[in-house]
């Protein structure tokens, strides 16, 4: 897009979007559909800014998937996501930032790979940007089922106008310091504080809590600052993905770590600025009798462990090729759990009463040879057998037992997680659980047919959508839940804009036969 | 051009060197035909300054520079390596054109030379009256080849003639024109820094153009342990210590060095600017700075550490726009609109035709037919700016390299030289990146975009791909 023309296209669309008050900074004299001038125009924001101390460190565990902004501190939201795990330990965030006003407070909306409950989060700033930071005093509410965090903020009125960082530590033991050696991860978002300006109305914030089982959106439309009215009233919708293979449930919408509603659809008065996460799980799977099944009318098991220390309970039998300094081995007792394919094991007849342990991910079977502990099982084609029995420990386990011999029992190995024989441990190390999950068939045939599922790109804020069904609707949802269009398609093409620019978007498309499917888009320009 | 006459002494310095560079000087620096500071830094990659990304570096005068200027986003030096980057720059012809397209060493000190019959930018300013000096790094002609700068344009000339001695910071000695100056343990480039600041200091009342080539940040990392240091000790993980191998020097905490070498430098650009300013002559001086190619990974560098973010892929001798996309920021006070950013598509031999312009020379000034196209009128908001239809690109190290970047599409060639080249295809403006090679997707664009890559070669018996 020419110069011209970006400029007639995005500063009214941010603009209407996102406007100051009229003494205040506006977004669009930082943030421009141009990323290299939007570079040029954050990195001049502070003509000389502090230098902050690296820590030393390892990477360790999970990784921040998605982050978010939002509060009456807010004037432009962050919107950082990120599918794989950053290469180091520690990741300055830049390219994705987020404008702040002083003297007032936000939210930094944060999901992650794992269940952050296992970690110590903590956020620190540097507001009189001295190069030193401060730890913020409010802990952050973490959501062990939404793998999510939010953290609250204060921006005080004191705070030095321009660059300046929020650093979020994710360790596995407190911290001593900001700047203290870490084994986990560590952040650093950059965001640039602007001086205070009045307003009377507040930015409202939804996010899903995971993606890919729902979306959330506002379905008020805001004013033509992108903002809601103190006072008014505003309805928000929580859509559960209808694709997915598992069973979903909505549980509910969580603002500052309660659940306020357990509607999909939740109306309320603003009284603030606020950010709402819309819960969703993948149904829980249920303790079951394991039974055998075929590929073609499967039964899919997580398969957990049944010891009960710390380290080793709730571990999985899981197979992923990916290895780390945790599992150095494809096949592994893995935690936490996911509805994932790597976790997800049927039984096949494999004769004589003993069945193929089969990965759903793979078709490959666990596989290994009958020697007592030096052995790491994997996976094969061909597979070993084994017996399925209960285990005689009062905890209702099971055993497996290679080839039917009882002396030779699946196990999870202590500190190393692979998966091995043993002949001890009955009913607790080498006892397992077979919890059934529920995954939702395939459509049928000429279901797909009829309905193709639509392909959407999104360039420069312009968005097409083919394949759809005539007649669908397509509301266009930025990270934070902001509504940035609402499509109705005359057939089966869309072709529209953005009410203004989004690196990242969910598009959710309501056929006219009612089936509701999302599209997650990134802005290949920006 | 002005025909009175007016002998530049050179502060003495030529008087020292036992020869006689005296020419005939008599401009006087006007709003309308300014000074000129072209500083040329070495190696230093996009994101290396916080205009352009950097989050761990402090450049405070850089980013003055930046909010009193113009910031180009995509200004690409010539090439991806020294010597041919600075022979485009200097003779306003591509690397297809220009006698020096790769690094090519004489012993035992220096490169092959420019064609002594070349005219450069030297010349050009030399022959509208302006002084003339280099300072720092020089790597176009070997002592005595008669391609020195003072035997190409330049009145003065402090610094390195050869490339490889400047992998030294510490140096036995410097040119001071043509005679060796022992520098007995001193930091060449406060040295160099020093008699540029003269040169501006001298001149003042005349018209000057200043070609500072200071070698900073190129290795070797080193430096004075003085107060800049101290501002990042301690401040990054070092874990990847570096020591001498013969070309570069230890430096045990290189991440450190690194960017203090850079806050360094961003300090004599302060103090550039605050010369100017204290001189009076700001509004009578355009002061352009900007690199000779992508970032280095040499002597324990880490350019991956400082650019986590990579918002440009490839480094130094890549032709990736990592490899050639670098900083160029333009500063003419009461000129240039301040804190103006454009994203004009420029390269390093567009210098000569913005410079012709500017001191109000045709264009056929001399024999040889210049490439680039003029950027005043981007710089002055004045009359229209051209667009390129192409720019050219060729690299004669491991193995091979050629680009073409027509609009937004990039053609790069590699593997020349073993007979079997690739071809890669980039939407730059859609993947800046360069992730998602799309010349399956667009043969015909591949097609067009080789004819333009064979026309501009012009055969050199010196750079010839091994052809």
């Amino acid at each position: 897009m020419n110069r011209f023309l970006k400029r007639l296209f995005i500063i009214p669309l941010i603009a209407a979007a996102l406007p100051m008050a009229a003494a205040g900074p506006s977004p669009e004299d930082y943030i421009t559909s141009d990323p290299f001038e939007t570079m040029v125009l954050l990195g001049r924001f502070s003509e000389k800014s502090p230098i902050y101390q690296m820590p030393s460190g390892s990477a360790n565990g999970g990784y921040i998937t998605s982050a978010t902004t939002s509060g009456n501190a807010i004037i432009y939201p962050l919107g950082y996501v990120k599918s794989n795990a950053p290469n180091s330990y520690f990741s300055i965030v830049s390219k994705e930032t987020t404008l702040l006003i002083a003297g007032e407070s936000f939210e930094l909306n944060a999901t992650m790979s794992v269940d952050p409950s296992n970690y110590v989060i903590t956020a620190y700033t540097d507001w009189d940007r001295n190069g030193t930071y401060e730890q913020e005093a409010q802990a952050a509410q973490v959501n062990a089922s939404s793998k999510s965090f939010v953290q609250t903020i204060s921006v005080p009125e004191t705070a030095a106008l321009g660059k300046t960082r929020v650093r979020i530590r994710i360790d596995s033991s407190t911290p001593s310091s900001a700047d203290a050696s870490v084994s986990g991860r560590i952040y650093d978002f950059v965001v640039y504080v602007m001086g205070a300006s009045d307003r009377t109305d507040c930015f409202i914030s939804v996010t899903s809590s995971n993606n890919d089982l729902g979306s959330a959106l506002i379905e008020t439309a805001p004013n033509e600052s992108g903002r809601y009215e103190i006072g008014s009233r505003v309805t928000v919708k929580a859509v559960i993905n209808e694709t997915a293979e598992t069973a979903i449930e909505f549980k509910g919408w969580q603002e500052g770590g309660e659940i306020v509603s357990k509607e999909p659809v939740y109306t309320f008065t603003v009284t603030k600025s606020t950010s709402l996460i819309a819960l969703f799980e993948a149904a829980l799977p249920e303790l079951a009798t394991p039974e055998v099944s075929t590929a073609e009318a499967p039964v899919w098991y997580q398969i957990m462990n049944a010891h009960t220390a710390d380290t080793r309970k709730e571990r999985y039998i899981a197979y992923d090729t990916n290895l780390s300094s945790d599992y150095t081995t494809e096949l592994r007792a893995e935690k936490p759990a996911a509805q994932t394919d790597k976790f997800l094991w049927r039984l096949e007849d494999a004769g004589n009463g003993q069945v193929y342990i089969v990965n759903r991910g793979n078709n490959l079977s666990i596989s290994g040879p009958k020697v007592l502990e030096s052995e790491n099982f994997t996976v094969s084609a061909t597979g070993s057998k084994f017996a399925i029995t209960p285990s005689g420990n009062s905890n209702g386990s099971y055993s497996i037992q290679y080839e039917g011999d009882n002396s030779y029992l699946l196990n999870a190995k202590d500190g190393l997680w692979s998966i091995v024989l043993y002949n001890a441990g009955i009913g607790t190390g080498s006892g397992w659980y077979f919890y059934k999950v529920t995954i939702n068939p395939p459509s049928a045939v000429d279901e797909i047919d009829s309905y193709a599922a639509p392909q959407g790109r999104l360039y420069d804020g312009h968005l097409t959508i083919t394949g759809l069904e005539a007649g669908s609707r397509v509301r266009v949802i930025s990270l934070s839940g902001q509504l940035l269009a609402d499509f109705q398609a005359a057939d089966t093409t869309l072709d529209g804009d953005l009410r203004y620019a989004e690196k990242f978007i969910i598009a959710v498309v309501e056929s006219a036969s009612g089936k509701t499917i999302s599209l997650k888009l990134l802005d290949s320009k920006l | 051009m002005n025909t009175s006459k007016f002998i530049y002494p050179a502060s003495g310095l030529l008087l020292t060197s036992g020869m006689c560079f005296a020419q005939e000087r008599d401009a006087v620096a006007t709003t309308e035909r300014p000074n000129v500071i072209y500083l040329l830094c070495d190696d230093m990659g996009y994101s290396d300054i916080e205009a352009y990304g950097q989050q761990m570096i402090s450049t405070p005068n850089l980013n003055r520079l930046v909010n009193q200027g113009m910031t180009f986003t995509q200004f690409y030096a010539s090439t991806a390596v020294s010597a041919p980057s600075r022979a485009s720059l200097m003779t306003g012809q591509h690397t297809g054109h220009t006698k020096i397209r790769g690094n090519k060493e004489i012993q035992p000190e220096g490169q092959e030379p420019l064609d002594p019959d070349v005219e450069t930018l030297g010349h050009l300013f030399q022959q509208n009256g302006y002084v003339t000096g280099c300072f720092g790094k020089w790597g176009m002609g070997y002592p005595g080849s008669g391609g020195e700068a003072n035997d190409m344009g330049f009145d003065v000339f402090y610094g390195y003639n050869c490339q490889r001695k400047a992998h030294s910071y510490y140096p036995e000695y410097l040119w001071n024109n043509k005679t060796k100056e022992n520098q007995n343990g001193r930091y060449s480039q406060d040295a160099i820094h020093e008699h540029a600041m003269q040169f501006i200091e001298d001149n003042k009342d005349k018209a000057f153009f200043g070609y500072f080539t200071y070698t900073i940040p190129h290795a070797e990392l080193c430096q004075p342990q003085d107060s800049i240091v101290e501002m990042y000790k301690g401040k990054f993980q070092e874990p990847n210590p570096w020591y001498d191998n013969d070309d570069y020097g230890t430096a045990t905490d290189p991440r450190t060095q690194f960017a203090a070498m850079i806050t360094r430098l961003d300090t004599y650009v302060g103090q550039i600017i605050d010369k100017l300013e204290d001189l009076g002559i700001a509004e009578k001086t355009l002061f352009i700075f900007t690199s000779d190619n992508g970032p280095h990974n040499e002597g324990g560098a880490d350019p991956t550490f400082f650019n986590t973010e990579e918002r440009l892929r490839g480094l130094k001798r890549a032709l990736y726009e990592g490899g050639m996309r670098v900083p160029y920021i333009a500063y003419w006070p009461g000129t240039i609109k301040p804190g103006s950013i454009t994203d004009l598509m420029a390269a390093g031999w567009d210098m000569m035709p913005t410079f012709v312009e500017l001191l109000g020379e045709e264009t056929n000034w001399r024999d040889e037919a210049m490439d680039g196209l003029s950027i005043l009128p981007t710089l002055t908001g004045k009359g229209e700016q051209q667009q390129h239809e192409f720019l050219y690109w060729e690299f004669h190290e491991e193995n091979g390299r050629q680009a073409v970047r027509a609009g937004d599409w990039k053609l790069i060639r590699q593997n020349i030289k073993n007979g079997n080249p690739t071809h890669e295809l980039y939407n730059i403006a859609e993947d800046p990146h360069e992730d998602n090679n799309v010349a399956n997707t667009y043969p015909d664009k591949v097609e067009e975009l080789k004819v333009i890559m064979d026309r501009e070669h012009v055969h050199s018996n010196i750079f010839n791909f091994g052809r």
